[in-house]
């Protein structure tokens, strides 16, 4: 059916993509797994391992750990020191071809001490996707030493992109190809990934590119839930729904629980990605009862001045928008180290701006490392005596906590009410109960009655003190333990994440062996993000290119012009509009900004304007 | 050549992890399995990483990566390795003990079929006999005899 598999990728850079999108997946199944192995990183071409001695200590220095990390130049694997210096934590390694990195790795090392507490190793991957053949992170994956399964599958289905922002170097036009994966072809990724034990994926996000380019995109959505995935959400910029109602409804309808939107700021300077098009594609949202999580990308000196900001915009949107999500810079490509620092931010850093721009209402410690909720599963597993989804990655990757509110100026953190570390402490104690034979059910309900003790309802929102309501929506995710019990709680709350990509300065091989976050290949491996986008030439676009149509291919099969795909913004239109004006006001006086700014700010990013 | 590595290892960092694991290698000989005595050398990095990952990455979760984190308080790496040179199919057994816990870890190596055979055995647990029943086929010996190394453990001669 397509061309044989040479013996190196060097050899063969791309398959005949024509031939394979009218396959169906099994077919699609027994074509492309046989690639896996020759996309794979190669031993001394791609990477090197300089193993020596870690880096020494130097004067007001104090050892926190060592670790494995990467050259950001040669990506060779090198030993790594990971140390306090006043106050906050550093990495430092030494490529033998290319020098000493230094970069900043948290910005907090009480933080880091309080973060290290919580963390739960998870079950590993019982039914590996790719043998041991390389030390990590060249094996992906997931191979046998991965230790945390997947608890988000990002499943990429269009390079394709209306933008052309100036900083990426990833959409078709500047790639010179493009991947899109037929339908059938996605349905095999699916499926790779939810076949996985101890648990395979229920979550899949759709990304690209910019997804909503797809015309099937609806037809996607509907094939992720055909193949039994529980939470479907789409990555985008929102522009396709700023302007399309009628899709907002049909992504709903097909089964999307969420669109997973960037929103970098709420200014015209912060956030030129989407800044006009956003209240538009809320209101569409809103109309098709479609859920939204905001995710800024954080960058110092850029818009983290306006992470308050950015919550309260989410809060004055509530109705619609279920969380903000922050991001905090992953620095691709080499970056001189002053300029680094200039951009550089860490979950600590960004917990501080938070707690400091909402006037202390959310504090630092009213966040807590993504693994804390880890004794939750381990609870219901030991109840239902099967493994269950369970959020063990690294500590240093991910912040989350919940606020609710009376009024939206009276930001009321979770932790003002709930005793986290009593919960799950309680939980802790009671799974190890039933594990050791205790009768589940006496436990059970020994832990619903101590639950009552960690829950101060006098301080808990107006809205749950009626009728013990919190207890209960408790009561139901311990009883019910389904996503429908998680859902309501999702719905009374915004939820407030973090979390932190890698970039090749502070790569740390412990956190990639650890990340639930991954992304579904052609091929049919599934690669941790921190692989798949840290080393784009050895997995993400190795991959991509290798099952790609030429563009040339792609214009003459779906009769399309790619250099014709660029978004012309007409901001003064935009600026017009009732849900424009809406959107911000109270959050920020955009109207202030004379227009030449708004357009100014546009076209530096990247995207023209109608004048 | 079949490696066994030998460690005391305490992990603080990203979670506590105390382990301590010894191995050693058993060879069919006149229907028994007989130890093999192996040459032992320090740990490299570039030759031993992967096969340290192989042993136990996927059977009790721990890899280079995590050993490295375990250096922070000396200079070298704390794993001793010893090589065996075995003929044919052999049969390496591991006694580890983590948090008071003790698992044995069999792993046949050398069979026909080039796979490798590993078997995790919890505590004081029976491992199911149709396991034990094909790790004796691969190595060629009676199943008794895999059973009574999994009794003894590294005290077997």
């Amino acid at each position: 059916m397509v061309d044989a598999p040479a013996q190196s990728t060097l050899l063969l850079e791309r398959v005949d993509y024509s031939a394979l999108r009218n396959l169906t997946a099994e077919e699609i199944a027994e074509e492309v797994r046989k690639y896996a192995k020759l996309l794979m990183p190669r031993a001394g071409i791609d990477y090197r391992i300089h193993l020596g001695p870690a880096p020494p200590l130097r004067e007001g220095e104090e050892l926190v750990t060592r670790t494995l990390s990467l050259c950001p130049h040669c990506y060779s694997l090198l030993p790594a020191t990971v140390f306090r210096r006043e106050g906050k934590v550093y990495m430092r390694k030494v490529c033998p071809e290319h020098g000493e990195f230094e970069e900043l790795y948290f910005g907090d090392y009480s933080t880091y001490e309080r973060y290290k507490k919580w963390q739960r190793d998870g079950k590993g991957i019982w039914t590996p996707n790719v043998g041991l053949t390389a030390l990590c992170p060249y094996n992906c994956g997931l191979c046998p030493r991965h230790k945390s399964h997947t608890a988000l599958l990002n499943v990429a289905v269009t390079n394709r992109c209306e933008l052309r922002c100036w900083y990426c170097f990833f959409y078709a036009v500047k790639a010179g190809y493009v991947y899109e994966p037929s339908l059938e072809h996605i349905r095999f990724m699916l499926r790779e990934a939810k076949r996985m034990l101890p648990r395979g994926a229920i979550a899949v996000q759709f990304t690209g590119g910019e997804p909503l380019l797809r015309d099937d995109i609806v037809e996607i959505v509907r094939v992720a839930r055909e193949e039994g995935y529980e939470h479907v959400q789409v990555n985008t910029e929102g522009i396709r729904l700023a302007f399309d109602p009628e899709l907002a409804v049909k992504l709903r309808q097909a089964g999307t629980n969420t669109v997973y939107m960037s929103f970098d700021g709420v200014t015209p300077h912060t956030n030129p990605k989407n800044h006009w098009e956003v209240p538009y594609a809320l209101e569409n949202l809103r109309k098709a009862g479609l859920g939204v999580v905001l995710v800024p990308t954080v960058i110092r000196g850029y818009n983290l001045h306006e992470v308050g900001a950015i919550i309260r915009f989410g809060v004055k949107h509530s109705d619609i928008v279920r969380g903000v999500n922050m991001q905090p810079v992953s620095i691709v490509g080499r970056v001189p180290r002053k300029e680094r620092e200039r951009l550089r931010v860490t979950i600590p850093d960004i917990l501080a701006e938070v707690e400091r721009q909402t006037g202390g209402q959310i504090r630092r410690e009213d966040w807590y490392p993504v693994p804390t909720v880890v004794p939750i599963s381990r609870f219901v597993e030991a109840l239902t005596g099967r493994p269950q989804f369970e959020l063990t990655t690294h500590f240093a990757c991910g912040a989350a906590t919940y606020v609710f509110w009376d009024s939206a100026d009276e930001l009321i953190p979770i932790t003002r009410f709930v005793d986290v570390e009593g919960v799950m402490g309680l939980l802790d104690r009671a799974a190890e109960e039933i594990r050791s034979g205790r009768n589940k059910y006496v436990v059970l309900l020994s832990v619903l009655a101590k639950l009552r003790k960690y829950v101060d309802a006098s301080q808990a929102p107006k809205k749950f003190r009626k009728k013990r309501k919190f207890l209960r929506m408790i009561f139901n995710i311990l009883l019910k333990h389904d996503y429908s019990a998680l859902g309501e709680f999702h719905y009374n709350a915004l939820f407030l994440g973090m979390m932190h990509f890698m970039d090749t300065y502070n790569y740390d091989v412990s956190r990639v062996q650890r990340c639930d976050v991954h992304y579904a290949m052609p091929d049919g491996r599934v690669v941790p993000f921190c692989t798949f986008n840290v080393m784009p030439e050895l997995y993400r676009d190795r991959a991509q290119k290798f099952f790609s149509y030429t563009i040339e291919e792609w214009e003459r099969l779906t009769g399309k012009r790619l250099s014709e795909e660029v978004y012309v913004r007409n901001i003064r239109k935009l600026m017009s509009g009732e849900p424009y004006r809406r959107a911000y006001e109270g959050i920020a006086d955009v109207f202030s900004i004379p227009y030449e700014e708004h357009v100014m700010a546009s076209k530096r990013f990247g995207i023209p304007v109608v004048e | 050549m079949v490696k066994v590595f030998s460690f005391d290892l305490r992990i603080e960092d990203p979670a506590p992890r105390a382990v301590r694991a010894r191995g050693a290698v058993y060879s069919p000989s006149g229907g028994r399995l007989v130890r093999v005595e192996g040459l032992q050398r320090q740990f490299s990095p570039e030759e031993d990483a992967l096969d340290f990952d192989e042993d136990f990455g996927a059977t009790i979760g721990l890899t280079l990566a995590d050993v490295v984190h375990s250096a922070a308080w000396s200079e070298a790496l704390p794993l001793t390795v010893a090589v065996h040179e075995c003929a044919g199919p052999c049969l390496k057994l591991y006694e580890i003990v983590e948090g008071g816990v003790k698992r044995r870890l069999l792993m046949v190596i050398g069979g026909e079929d080039g796979r490798r055979y590993v078997l995790s055995v919890q505590g004081g647990a029976s491992p199911p006999r149709g396991d034990l029943q094909k790790l004796a086929e691969v190595v060629g010996v009676d199943r008794r005899e895999v059973e009574k190394l999994l009794a003894s453990g590294l005290e077997s001669p």
